[in-house]
């Protein structure tokens, strides 16, 4: 359906409800990481124990900060390039570079989606034989052994991908209601039966039980020690898909005037659930593996990432009763909790193009997917791909996203917008915040960030990553990061074709900055707008429209 | 398997999944209070844009 205002401008599509959203919302923050990321983190980082850190991060970052991004979409309607923008022109450029951010990440992320699919067919053959190892890196990736640009491309891992482009466009494609919204509400439900289907098989393996006591059995010691704190927020950080575009992008189709922090507690609460069920699904099966092999659980390699769901999770499989079933529930599982987030990444870039050059959604999708699709083949499915992948994650994670929402935190304390977005939360929302909610956004959580960027930087800076030469990780991780930086460059400078400016944030508020023009002047174009401070319209006028708002819902 | 690994399983499970039971509880009956009444006309899918609410 294509509509347009009277203007001329395209009409932002919507959530058909709640339900829609949250479907989604939750799509977008149980991805891989989920499955393979935080059980290995806790279990390094204290075991039982770590399950204080994780919560107190969960309560003092992840939510908080789901709140400001949900603020922030609600609020001032469109992807980052136009939310900022909307706050003041320059920060347009921040909107672009989380943008960015999302694209370096797709072009990877679509790739161990190929690489899931394909080993759900393997499991159903055991096709890894007795070597999984070997068999990922020599006869599926077919990896060079030293990191290297001289690798050919890999046929089977290119058809596979082609197919999950194929899908994630039409998905796109189709728009938020029929497309994304559909498609998780039908793919989370199935993700959770499937995935609790191998718990439920996992915890009566032999073995379960010892893999779940060093899974759960706290070491308090760790919690002493600061690096345990970090590697909680990092995992809520970079699970929860918070500060850097995806949630801004999803609150942006939520109609005006719902329920913000009601859901955010629902996503944030059912992310970190199925994370704890991730960690006993995992943790029940390597303790099968390390009964097997007459092995502690501390002795074993490869329980995070890639190597556990591709090397350990294999040979765990074809030892087992049945692990064909296994296996390819293991890998759906993958497909389908990276599909809803590789489509929520996608979208970010979809509707920052939508916004700013007029096109449609079908449009939006189909240039920004092939041309994602071109590169993520032309980089990742060769057989240098499991390098470059891992330095490229490396970089984009802990240095984009880290960077990119410390500088979004305190440019929006600077600007002294998280009074303006604690309103507009309160204005419609069953879950009210407060004084404790400014506290963690404007204080507390920058400083957590600012710790975590300051040490990943100095980290990479004086560590060879991963043992690789510094002309690879030069070339790949801050070259990603470089690529950020250039596509934010230019795609700020581009013209918009319908100017974002002439727009007025509803309910209006207070105090609040916004460009100046977009009340001044309704119908003027944004070329030579001046990006002074304002406030939206004169505190009596705007308290009264937060007042009948608030009186509307006690009504 | 420590009582104090089943403990802290108990805990996790507890705080996270528990959480999770009173969130969309706060939140179904928090629905009819919030609700946003469309006005006649207003298209359920799309929303107009928003670019001269108040100009």
């Amino acid at each position: 359906m294509t509509l347009k205002a009277r203007n001329g401008a395209r009409t932002r599509e919507q959530w058909s409800g709640q339900a829609g959203f949250i479907f989604a919302a939750i799509g977008s923050a149980v991805g891989l990481g989920n499955i393979w990321r935080f059980p290995g983190v806790a279990y390094e980082n204290g075991g039982g124990a770590f399950i204080l850190p994780y919560l107190v991060a969960l309560l003092s970052a992840g939510i908080p900060i789901l709140f400001v991004d949900y603020a922030l979409g609600n609020r001032y309607r469109g992807a980052p390039p136009t939310v900022f923008r909307r706050i003041a022109k320059k920060l347009e450029m921040l909107g672009w570079f989380q943008t960015a951010i999302c694209f370096v990440i797709i072009l990877y992320y679509a790739v161990i989606i190929a690489w899931a699919a394909s080993y759900a067919v393997f499991s159903l053959k055991l096709s890894w034989g007795d070597d999984a190892s070997g068999f990922f890196l020599n006869n599926f990736l077919h990896i060079t052994e030293k990191p290297g640009l001289t690798g050919d491309f890999v046929g089977p891992i290119v058809w596979v991908l082609i197919g999950v482009w194929a899908v994630t466009l039409i998905i796109l494609a189709l728009g938020v209601q029929r497309g994304l919204e559909r498609a998780n509400i039908v793919f989370i439900p199935l993700l959770v039966l499937l995935f609790s289907a191998l718990v439920v098989r996992a915890l009566f393996l032999p073995g379960a039980l010892d893999g779940l006591s060093a899974f759960f059995t706290p070491n308090w010691s760790a919690l002493a020690e600061p690096k345990v704190w970090l590697a909680a927020y990092a995992q809520i950080f970079f699970s929860l898909s918070i500060a850097f575009g995806i949630m801004i992008t999803y609150a942006s189709y939520i109609k005006k005037r719902k329920n913000l922090t009601g859901p955010g507690l629902v996503v944030g609460f059912a992310n970190s659930s199925f994370e704890v069920l991730a960690g006993i699904g995992v943790f029940s099966t390597l303790g099968f593996m390390a009964q097997q092999q007459g092995i502690s659980i501390a002795e074993m390699d490869s329980i995070k990432g890639v190597a556990l769901s591709f090397m350990t999770f294999p040979s765990i499989v074809s030892q087992m009763p049945g692990g064909q079933v296994f296996g390819f529930l293991f890998f759906m599982s993958l497909v389908l909790a990276g599909l809803t987030s590789l489509i929520s990444l996608l979208q970010v870039v979809s509707a920052s193009f939508q916004d700013k050059f007029g096109w449609s959604p079908s449009r939006a999708a189909l240039i920004v997917g092939l041309v994602s699709a071109v590169l993520s083949i032309g980089l990742f499915a060769r057989t240098e791909g499991l390098h470059v992948l891992d330095s490229v994650d490396k970089w984009a994670n802990e240095v984009g996203i880290v960077g990119s929402a410390t500088l979004m935190l305190g440019v929006l304390l600077a600007l002294r917008m998280f009074p303006v977005l604690r309103d507009h939360l309160n204005a419609n929302s069953s879950f009210k915040v407060g004084k404790i909610w400014l506290t963690l956004v404007g204080v507390i959580v920058p400083l957590v960030l600012l710790a975590m960027f300051t040490i990943e930087v100095v980290n990479v800076i004086r560590t060879p990553y991963s043992g690789y030469p510094h002309w690879f990780n030069n070339l790949f991780g801050w070259g990603a990061i470089a690529l950020m930086v250039i596509l934010t460059v230019i795609f700020t400078a581009i013209g918009w074709r319908h100017s974002p400016d002439e727009f007025a944030p509803e309910p209006a508020l207070p105090g609040e900055r916004i460009n100046a023009r977009a009340l001044a002047a309704p119908g003027a174009r944004h070329a030579g707008f001046a990006d002074k401070s304002n406030t939206a319209a004169s505190p009596k006028s705007a308290r009264h429209a937060v007042d009948v708002n608030l009186t509307d819902k006690e009504n | 398997m420590p009582v104090s690994a089943i403990i802290m399983m108990i805990v996790a499970l507890l705080v996270l999944w528990g959480g999770l039971a009173v969130a969309i509880v706060l939140l179904v009956r928090a629905k009819p209070a919030h609700a946003h009444k469309e006005a006649p006309g207003e298209d359920a899918s799309l929303e107009a844009d928003s670019r001269t609410t108040l100009g």
